[in-house]
């Protein structure tokens, strides 16, 4: 029971601060809303600007509890030196004795079973894998260290620098707790919108069908981020409707700042900034009133959110929305291949065959699209009916606006930005049969409590299961739970025991990062990992080894360079190179330190080419298209008659010719096409790649026995030249030897 | 329309335009500069210098032979001790006779697998039928499997360390009970070669 208070504390302390900067924001700009309004903007208001001071303390290496702590108290004291005497604010229109009760009842009780599932030890798989793992490593090291083996630490993490002020007091279930804060502040907001524009009944209905949607449950009640999007999202909203009522200029300052902080916490909620502008925009436009200095506003404000971390991204990784168009800021970093693959499977990871299939599997089953709605939402599409009402099209527009980042990822989650306008527009269009209206509510509630829901969903469905009162309060270890429940905990504390730290372990898979201090790197999440990914399969698929050789044939002469170019172009293929060797007669020039390697895409890697080891080479990591090449510059006249590439057979489509530069500066080809033969696949491949794994400072390799080869790494340790450490529910750590 | 295309293109308002537009010059200038901002930041690097050398066994072999060969292969010459034909059929592969034998240098004995991928043509089995090939590894024989019809073999068994070495040539023999004479020119053929040689 001790170890719970810590959490609360750190919960609490979080979203005062954040209360509390939004008092003197909303002080400052002379801002007033009405009594029940205010204390729900503050926060909403207040999030981003806590959020920017932990991440400026992170880039300046000061996020320290102590930091934190004083800064909090600090910006609490100013706030209620500030509250001191002001009036009374004007109330709301109170709600309908019954729909008071309706919404009381059915919060309250939904509250409770989030409450203590956010407070349970935190088992999410992305909250364990990366939000709060990087969030753990930041307070380790006291700031952002330059991470660019984790695709998602280059994500913007508006909502994890929160997280990140949580955890230096409560740790994981604090982190977890500041989400939470966001589901219950979201239905209120809702509400609180709906009473102020004379909505009260639907309002009622529309904030209690997101709030007990089943996804929304499990998702704000861990550390995720997309609860704590859809609330600033519809706040964002709210703000717009009030302009829009009074037209208040400060207004456009907190307009802009969650338009931009939606942004800085996820990237798909971007569209927030559009919205925003083309709102303000249009309704000055459409009124005849000037509009660029109020756009100015709303566009700085925003961009003041989003620059630091399109800034941080384009320092440290060449690219300010990594890992996202790699295409357009070519880097080291992210391959675009990878950035392809990635969007192809998030656009279709739930393997629907038909688009049919989405509609039940979103709101009753849920199993392949992690999480559901709940089966009212079938009833969807009553919400166009809401297009009669100008509050309805005023909904609609952002529902299918924000809907629109669905289209990215397709898991049921990506729609809770969008369901906070949809309920309320079906809500809306449902209220001339009242009665009708709050049957739904409840239903939607017994549908939606775990233990019903359990009855029709799929059994895999991401949902809540019970009211975890024992583990949130902690009379059962954090330690105990999670071994129980968490697949891959065992091997985080394993790792984190048995690996030294300062070592790295290579993963084929995520694991929960935030339950070690140990870094990880999964082999899909950057180029590095991609390439060490690469030279461990090299062994194990033969199609992989450098077995195809190419050799390019002329009369001897003097060059200054030569590049082999690709002429193929389309297809899936990615061209690769394992070794370019350049020969005078039978005698290959030794790599001289004068030559210049070049390469186009992926330069970074051209060395791969060059190094003599049969298990790394060169990879366009890019379809191919004609104009790709490797290029060796002699740094002098050079004598040469053939050219020799190793390459694997992984790649059908490519073809090949052969320029060189003569001293004279003229280009000119040497060869169309190059004669093919057949290699024997080289020798102590494994321990080859091991000794590149290592080279790359990798120290432990992480293997489950699913995973593409695993037996041979089990089987053949001693040929690979490495040591089993142990096993954890059929993940086997091994050490590198040395 | 007239507001948007003002503001793109920078032309002087039109009488009555809201005052505003006289911010379009400099509004525009942030907007190119926020461009080359952020476009300039993908610097792509000249060239590199050659790296450190692997001291790899795929590197350049003073003695081309090795623990394989392809048929095609350039190195297949040195490999081939006896009774295999100089010429190479269709880019890939070359005839034997009736015990072909090939030469190999290991770098290492322990692990080793005997492989070998050959043919026997259809058209051999109606003269001769059936035939068995006997895999010897330095004298020792290592297997002796038959084969009922044609097609595509490929023979693969893991040979004792012991009978390796790494100071001096292995030799191979793979020995085919029954050759085939070819109708054309009287050849004495025992069956289709395209690799072989020792792997992990």
């Amino acid at each position: 029971m001790p170890q719970a208070l810590p959490i609360l504390l750190g919960a609490a302390f979080t979203v005062a601060v954040c209360w509390a900067f939004g008092q003197l924001l909303l002080r400052g700009l002379s801002l007033e809303f009405r009594r029940q309004e205010q204390p729900v903007f503050a926060f909403l208001l207040g999030a981003p600007c806590l959020s920017l001071l932990v991440f400026l303390l992170a880039i300046t290496g000061l996020a320290y509890k102590g930091v934190f702590l004083g800064c909090g108290l600090v910006v609490i004291a100013l706030a209620l030196w500030q509250a001191r005497g002001l009036p009374h604010r004007e109330s709301l229109p109170p709600l309908p004795r019954l729909w008071r009760i309706l919404f009381g009842a059915v919060f309250a009780v939904f509250t409770v079973l989030y409450f203590f599932n956010a407070m349970a030890p935190e088992m999410s798989p992305d909250g364990a894998a990366y939000h709060l793992g990087l969030v753990a490593r930041y307070l380790r090291e006291h700031g952002f260290p330059r991470i660019t083996t984790n695709i998602y630490a280059n994500l913007s993490q508006g909502v994890e620098m929160l997280f990140l002020f949580a955890f230096a007091f409560g740790r994981h279930s604090a982190a977890a707790l500041v989400h939470f804060a966001f589901l219950i502040t979201l239905p209120l907001a809702m509400l609180l919108y709906a009473r102020r524009f004379s909505l009260a009944e639907a309002g009622v209905a529309g904030a209690l069908f997101t709030f007990v949607s089943p996804v929304v449950g499990i998702d704000g009640s861990t550390a995720y981020l997309d609860v704590a999007v859809a609330a600033i999202l519809f706040g964002l909203f709210y703000l717009l409707q009030i302009w829009n009522a009074e037209r208040r200029p400060a207004l456009l300052v907190p307009i802009g700042i969650l338009a931009g902080f939606g942004y800085a916490v996820k990237y798909t909620a971007f569209l927030a900034v559009p919205y925003a502008l083309g709102f303000v925009g249009f309704k000055l436009w459409r009124a005849r009133k000037p509009w660029l200095r109020p756009l100015l506003v709303v566009g700085i404000c925003a961009a003041a959110m989003m620059v630091p971390w399109m800034a941080k991204n384009a320092l440290w990784l060449d690219n300010p929305f990594s890992p996202f168009f790699n295409s357009i800021f070519p880097n080291p970093y992210v391959y675009i291949s990878f950035e392809k693959q990635y969007a192809q499977h998030m656009r279709n990871y739930g393997e629907l065959k038909s688009v049919w299939e989405y509609p039940l599997e979103l709101t009753v089953r849920g199993g392949r699209l992690c999480g559901l709605l709940g089966p009212l939402f079938l009833l969807a599409p009553l919400g166009l009916a809401a297009l009669r009402f100008p509050a309805g099209r005023q909904l609609l527009l952002p529902a299918g606006l924000f809907a629109l980042s669905y289209l990215a990822n397709t898991g049921t989650r990506f729609l809770i930005p969008a369901l906070p306008f949809l309920s309320l527009a079906m809500a809306l269009a449902l209220t001339a049969w009242r009665p009708l209206v709050a049957v739904l509510v409840l239903a939607h509630a017994v549908l939606s409590w775990p233990d019903v829901l359990q009855r029709y969903c799929a059994i895999y469905a991401w949902r809540l299961e019970k009211i975890p009162v024992r583990q949130a309060l902690r009379l059962e270890s954090e330690d105990s739970y999670l071994t129980r429940k968490m697949f891959f905990y065992p091997m985080a504390r394993f790792i984190e025991e048995q690996v030294p730290p300062g070592s790295k372990v290579l993963s084929f898979n995520q694991l929960p990062e935030a339950y070690t201090s140990r870094e990880i790197l999964v082999v899909y999440e950057a180029a590095l990992n991609n390439r060490l990914g690469d030279i461990l399969h090299i062994p194990l698929i033969p199609e992989f080894q450098p077995t195809w050789q190419h050799s390019f044939r002329f009369p001897a002469q003097p060059l200054a360079k030569i590049r082999v170019v690709q002429t193929a172009s389309g297809g899936p293929d990615l061209w690769s190179v394992s070794e370019l060797r350049v020969f005078e007669g039978v005698r290959e020039l030794p790599r001289s330190p004068i030559w210049r390697l070049r390469a186009w895409p992926n330069p970074w890697d051209v060395q791969s080419a060059f190094d003599n080891s049969p298990v790394t080479r060169w990879r366009s990591w890019q379809s191919l298209f004609s104009g790709m090449f490797l290029e060796v510059d002699f740094g002098r006249p050079t004598s040469i008659d053939s050219v020799r590439l190793d390459c694997s057979g992984d790649q059908y489509l490519v073809r090949m010719k052969l320029d060189g530069q003569e001293p004279s500066g003229t280009w000119k080809t040497l060869a169309d096409s190059p004669q093919q033969a057949e290699l024997p696949p080289p020798p102590r491949l494994r321990q080859a790649a091991i000794e590149e794994a290592r080279a790359r400072g990798i120290g432990y390799l992480a293997i489950q026995d699913s995973d593409f080869g695993a037996d041979d790494f089990r089987q053949k340790a001693a040929l690979w030249g490495i040591k089993l450490v142990g096993e954890r529910r059929g993940l086997r750590l091994y050490e590198l030897n040395h | 329309m007239g507001y948007a295309s003002a503001f793109l293109s920078g032309m002087p308002r039109r009488h009555g335009a809201p005052p505003f537009s006289r911010y379009t010059h400099w509004f525009v200038r942030c907007l190119l500069l926020a461009g080359l901002f952020l476009t300039g930041c993908a610097g792509l690097p000249e060239a590199f210098p050659p790296p450190i050398q692997r001291n790899s066994p795929s590197g350049p072999e003073i003695n081309p032979v090795g623990h394989f060969v392809s048929m095609n292969g350039p190195a297949a010459d040195a490999h081939i001790v006896r009774d295999i034909a100089a010429g190479l059929e269709a880019g890939a592969w070359r005839w034997t006779g009736q015990r072909p034998e090939l030469r190999f240098r290991l770098s290492s004995v322990k692990g080793l697998r005997f492989v070998m991928d050959f043919a026997l043509p259809d058209v051999t089995f109606a003269q001769r039928g059936p035939v068995a090939i006997s895999f010897f590894i330095n004298g020792h024989l290592l297997d002796k499997v038959r084969y009922e019809g044609g097609g595509q073999k490929h023979f693969e068994k893991a040979v004792p360390s012991a009978w390796l070495r790494t100071d001096a040539d292995t030799l191979v023999a793979a020995e085919i009970d029954k050759v085939w004479v070819a109708p054309a020119d009287g050849a004495r053929l025992g069956f289709i070669l395209s690799r072989a040689g020792f792997m992990e």
